[in-house]
C-alpha cells in the first residue's frame, strides 16, 4: 500500500509473528557483529593503529634519508635496500611514484613502521597477504608490523596519484633464520660495485 | 493547472510535472555519459587489453564516476522527489521557477564538471583528494551541482509543508513518500557537507588559501561521497515498496517496522561515511568502530527489515490470491512485467552481493584487506548499480506511460532488459571482488607493471576473473544500452497513450479478498521466512570467511 | 470501551516522531554533525607533532 496514506491506526497494529522474529534475530546478530568488532582488539593479531603524528612531509623525508643511511646495505633497481635492527622504528617513504627503501625484515620480529608521504596521498598495499593502509603527506601513520612469513612482498599504490600511479611499486623482504636478503632480491648492488659501473663509462678506466 | 490521470486517479500538477520530466530526461543523458565511459573502463582495465593510453583512462575513470554516481542518480532521484512529494500527494509543486533554478543549475555544474574533465584539467578522479588539485572551475561546477540539487531537496520538503497546509495530507505521508522524505533528509547531509569542504577546496585551487588539510578534507568529502549513495540507498528502498505495490497489489506487512526502519537510517547511517577512512591515520579506533558500525549496526538492522519487509508485500498480496505453496507465490510472480524482474533482481542482488560486502568490507579491522582494493567498486557495482540503477530502470517503466504519457516500444524487448543489465553487473560486481580479494588494486591502470621498476604477479587465478570481468561487463554495458534505446525512443517518438486502454504494463490493483479460507497460521509469509534464512545463513557464513581471510596475514596493531 | 478508542487514536511517541519531517531532518543533521563530523575533526586537531625521541631514533647514528 506504499502509495496511499497508511490506516489510520498503523502505530498500534501488532506485527505479524514471523516479522518480529526476524527482527529480533536481526538485531541480536547486529549488536554480536559490533562486539565482535571490540573483541577483536583484544583477542584478534590484526587492528589498526591508535597511534599517528603530525609531520611536516620535508622533515619527515630528512628523517627518512637518515634512517636509510644509517642501515643501507645496497642498492636494487636505483631504490636503496635497508636493513634495519629487529624490533626498532622503520620508515617508509611514498612520493609520486616509488617506495623507499626496501626493506629487510625478520621473521616474526615486531617493526614499528611510521609512513608517510612527500606529495600526494598514496596507498600501502602489501601484497600477496593483501593489507592496504591510507598514506597521508603530513602524517606519520605509525604501524606496528609482524611478518609472519618469509619471502619477496610488493608494496603496490592504490590510491591514485597522478600519471604515473601504476608505476609505484616497492618492496619489502622478510628472511628467516640463516637467510640472506639476496635469495629473494638476486644481486644487491653494493656501493664498492656501484663505484666499478660508473667507471666503465669512463673509457680511459680500468 | 491539474490534470487528473485517467489511470491512477491522481491530481497531477502539470508545471510538476514538466520539471519531473525534464530531471528524469537529463538523467537519462548522463547516465549514457556515464555508460559510453564505461565500455571504454571495461576494455581498459582488463591487464591485457588496454583499450586506451594511461591518461585516458584516469580521465574516462573521472568522468564515468561522476556521471554515473552522481549525475545521473542526483537528476532521477530530484525527479522522484517532486514526484512523491507532488503526484503521490495529488498537491501543486510550491514553485516551479525555483524548481526550474535548481535544474539550472544542477545542469551548469554537471556540464561544467563535464567540460573541465574532458579538457584535461581535472585528472583527479572522483575523490580529488588534496593535494591533488584540479581547475578552478572543476570546484566551481561541483559547487553549482550541489547547490542545485540542495535547492532541490528544500524545494521537495516546501512541497510537503505547502501540501500540509492545504490539507492534501493529515497525520503520516504515505510509505513511499516517507522512504523520499528519508532520502531527502540524507541528501542534506551529504549537500552541506559538500558545501562545507568545497568551498574551502575551491579557495584553494584559486590560490586564496594555501593548504586544505588532507585529512579534514578526508572525512567531510566522504559526508558527501558516502551518504550520496546513502541517498540512493533509501530512493531505491522507496521504488521497491512503489514497484511491489503497482506490480503485485503490493501489502506491506507492517508500516510501523517499514517506517521504524526508515527512522535507523535517518538516524545513523550517514556515519557510515567512516567506511573510507578505517585505515587513515588521525583518527582513533574508538571513532572507527562507532562509527563505521552506524552506532552498533542499526542501519544494518533497517535494511535488513526492508529485506523481509519488500518480498513479504509481495507474497501477501499474492497470498490472498489464492497462491497457498511456500514459493507459488513468487513463481507465479508477473515475471513478465519488466518492473516486476527488475525490482526482484534489484532486491536480491542488493542483498546478496552489495549488502553482505558492505558490512564485511566496512568493518573496522577487516577493511584491511579490502581498502582500495578492486573488491570496493565491485562493492558498490552491487549497491549503487543492481540496486539503485536496476531499480530506477524498472520504475521507469512506469513512468514512460503515466508521466510521459507514451507507449513503451519494443516492449517485448524491454521484459529482457533488466535480466541482461542485472546479471551483466552481477558478473562484473561478484568478478571484482574476487579480484579486490586477491589483491588487485582499483584505479590502477596495469597491474601487470611493465614499465615499472619491480614486478609483482598476482595470484593466477585472477585471468578466470578478468574474463568474467569483460563479459559481465559488456553485457551490463548492452542491457544499459538497450535501456537507453527504449527510453528515448518511447519518450520521444513512442505512440501517445490515449487511456487506460494503451497501458502495456499492468498496474496491479491489491487484492480484496482472501479467495479462501483465510489462513491460520501465525506466519504469514512463509516463503519470505525461508529466503530470509537462506539470506542469513550466507551472510554469516561471509562474516566468517573475511575473519579467517584477516587472520591469515601479517600481525598488525 | 469509549476508553479504549481514546487510547487508539492518542498517537504513540514513535509516532510522533515519525509523523514530524521536519524533526526527522534535524534529528538526521544533529547524530551526523555530533558523532561523526566534530568528533572526528577534533581527532584529527588533537594529532600531536612527532615527538623528539622518535626522531631522534632516526637521526643519531648508530645504536
Amino acid at each position: 500500500m506504499a502509495l496511499l496514506p497508511p490506516p489510520e491506526n498503523w502505530d498500534k497494529e501488532k506485527p505479524s509473528k514471523d516479522e518480529k522474529t526476524w527482527v529480533y534475530i536481526a538485531l541480536f546478530s547486529c549488536f554480536f557483529m559490533f562486539f565482535w568488532m571490540i573483541g577483536w582488539h583484544i583477542f584478534g593479531k590484526q587492528n589498526t593503529s591508535f597511534v599517528s603524528y603530525k609531520v611536516n612531509p620535508m622533515e619527515f623525508f630528512q628523517l627518512h634519508s637518515s634512517f636509510v643511511e644509517k642501515y643501507k646495505i645496497g642498492e636494487k633497481n636505483g631504490v636503496p635496500v635497508v636493513k634495519p635492527p629487529p624490533e626498532s622504528d622503520v620508515i617508509l617513504l611514498a612520493r609520486m611514484w616509488s617506495w623507499s627503501p626496501i626493506l629487510v625484515l625478520e621473521k616474526d620480529k615486531w617493526y614499528t613502521f611510521h609512513i608517510s608521504s612527500l606529495d600526494l596521498q598514496h596507498g600501502f598495499s602489501l601484497q600477496p597477504v593483501n593489507m592496504n593502509f591510507q598514506v597521508v603527506p603530513g602524517y606519520d601513520h605509525v604501524l606496528k608490523f609482524k611478518p609472519t612469513k618469509e619471502g619477496e612482498y610488493s608494496i603496490i599504490c592504490n590510491e591514485f596519484c597522478g600519471i604515473g600511479h601504476h608505476l609505484m611499486i616497492g618492496k619489502i623482504i622478510v628472511i628467516a633464520d640463516g637467510e640472506t636478503p639476496e635469495k629473494y632480491l638476486g644481486e644487491i648492488k653494493t656501493e664498492k660495485n656501484d663505484f666499478a659501473e660508473k667507471g666503465d663509462f669512463n673509457p680511459s678506466g680500468k | 493547472m491539474f490534470r487528473k490521470c485517467d489511470i491512477t486517479g491522481f491530481e497531477v500538477d502539470k508545471r510538476g510535472e514538466a520539471l519531473i520530466k525534464v530531471n528524469a530526461v537529463f538523467a537519462v543523458v548522463f547516465f549514457l555519459v556515464a555508460i559510453i565511459a564505461a565500455f571504454f573502463l571495461v576494455l581498459t582495465r582488463h591487464p591485457t587489453i588496454h583499450l586506451l593510453p594511461p591518461h585516458l583512462y584516469y580521465r574516462f575513470l573521472t568522468l564515468h564516476g561522476w556521471n554515473a554516481l552522481l549525475f545521473w542518480i542526483i537528476f532521477f532521484e530530484i525527479a522522484g522527489l517532486y514526484f512523491g512529494s507532488t503526484v503521490v500527494l495529488n498537491s501543486r509543486f510550491s514553485s516551479p521557477p525555483l524548481g526550474w533554478l535548481a535544474f539550472f543549475l544542477m545542469l551548469g555544474g554537471a556540464l561544467l564538471i563535464n567540460y573541465t574533465i574532458l579538457q584535461g584539467k581535472a585528472d583527479v578522479l572522483f575523490t580529488s583528494y588534496p593535494p591533488l588539485k584540479a581547475h578552478w572551475l572543476y570546484y566551481l561546477g561541483v559547487l553549482l551541482f550541489a547547490i542545485g540539487a540542495l535547492l532541490g531537496v528544500i524545494l521537495f520538503f516546501a512541497n510537503l509543508v505547502v501540501a500540509k497546509r492545504e490539507g492534501k495530507w493529515q497525520r503520516s505521508l504515505p510509505l513511499f513518500t516517507f522512504g523520499l522524505l528519508t532520502a531527502a533528509i540524507i541528501a542534506i547531509v551529504t549537500l552541506v557537507s559538500g558545501a562545507i569542504i568545497f568551498i574551502p577546496t575551491f579557495l584553494w585551487s584559486l590560490g586564496i588559501i594555501d593548504k586544505v588539510d588532507p585529512e579534514n578534507y578526508r572525512i567531510i568529502f566522504w559526508g558527501v561521497g558516502h551518504p550520496a549513495q546513502q541517498i540512493n540507498l533509501a530512493a531505491m528502498i522507496s521504488v521497491w515498496y512503489l514497484i511491489s505495490y503497482l506490480s503485485v497489489g503490493g501489502i506491506t506487512p507492517s508500516e510501523k517496522i517499514s517506517r521504524l526502519a526508515f527512522l535507523l537510517y535517518i538516524l545513523f547511517i550517514n556515519l557510515a561515511s567512516a567506511h573510507h577512512l578505517l585505515v587513515d591515520p588521525a583518527v582513533s579506533p574508538a571513532w572507527k568502530v562507532f562509527n563505521t558500525s552506524y552506532a552498533m549496526y542499526l542501519a544494518v538492522l533497517g535494511s535488513m527489515i526492508h529485506a523481509y519487509a519488500i518480498p513479504a508485500s509481495v507474497e501477501l498480496a499474492q497470498r490472498k490470491r489464492g497462491y497457498r505453496g511456500l514459493f507459488t507465490w513468487l513463481a507465479k510472480a508477473p515475471w513478465g512485467n519488466p518492473a516486476f524482474s527488475a525490482m526482484f533482481i534489484s532486491l536480491v542482488g542488493f542483498g546478496f552481493i552489495g549488502g553482505v560486502t558492505g558490512v564485511m568490507i566496512g568493518k573496522e579491522q577487516t577493511n584491511i584487506i579490502h581498502h582500495n582494493t578492486l573488491a570496493v567498486p565491485g562493492h558498490f557495482k552491487g549497491t549503487v548499480v543492481i540496486g539503485t540503477t536496476l531499480a530506477f530502470m524498472g520504475i521507469t517503466y512506469y513512468l514512460i506511460p503515466l508521466i510521459f504519457r507514451r507507449k513503451i516500444v519494443f516492449y517485448s524487448l524491454a521484459k529482457v532488459q533488466p535480466w541482461l543489465f542485472g546479471l551483466g553487473i552481477a558478473m562484473l560486481a561478484i568478478s571484482m571482488l574476487a579480484l579486490g580479494y586477491l589483491g588487485v588494486p582499483r584505479r590502477h591502470y596495469d597491474i601487470l607493471f611493465s614499465n615499472a621498476p619491480f614486478k609483482h604477479e598476482f595470484n593466477p587465478a585472477m585471468w578466470f576473473f578478468w574474463a568474467l570481468f569483460v563479459i559481465g561487463g559488456i553485457s551490463a554495458v548492452l542491457g544499459a544500452i538497450l535501456w537507453i534505446f527504449i527510453v528515448v525512443l518511447s519518450v520521444f517518438f513512442g505512440p501517445k497513450l490515449k487511456g487506460p486502454e494503451d497501458m502495456q504494463i499492468p498496474i496491479v490493483p491489491p487484492p480484496q479478498e482472501e479467495k479462501r479460507n483465510p489462513s491460520h497460521s501465525s506466519i504469514l509469509s512463509p516463503g519470505t521466512l525461508t529466503l530470509i534464512f537462506i539470506f542469513f545463513v550466507w551472510f554469516m557464513t561471509y562474516f566468517f570467511l573475511n575473519w579467517k581471510w584477516l587472520s591469515a596475514t601479517w600481525y598488525v596493531k | 470501551m469509549e476508553q479504549e478508542k481514546e487510547k487508539n487514536t492518542k498517537a504513540s511517541i514513535l509516532r510522533e516522531i515519525l509523523d514530524d519531517p521536519m524533526l526527522l531532518l534535524f534529528l538526521g543533521v544533529a547524530v551526523y554533525i555530533i558523532f561523526y563530523v566534530i568528533w572526528g575533526i577534533m581527532e584529527v586537531s588533537q594529532v600531536s607533532e612527532m615527538p623528539a625521541q622518535i626522531k631522534q631514533i632516526f637521526l643519531t647514528q648508530g645504536r
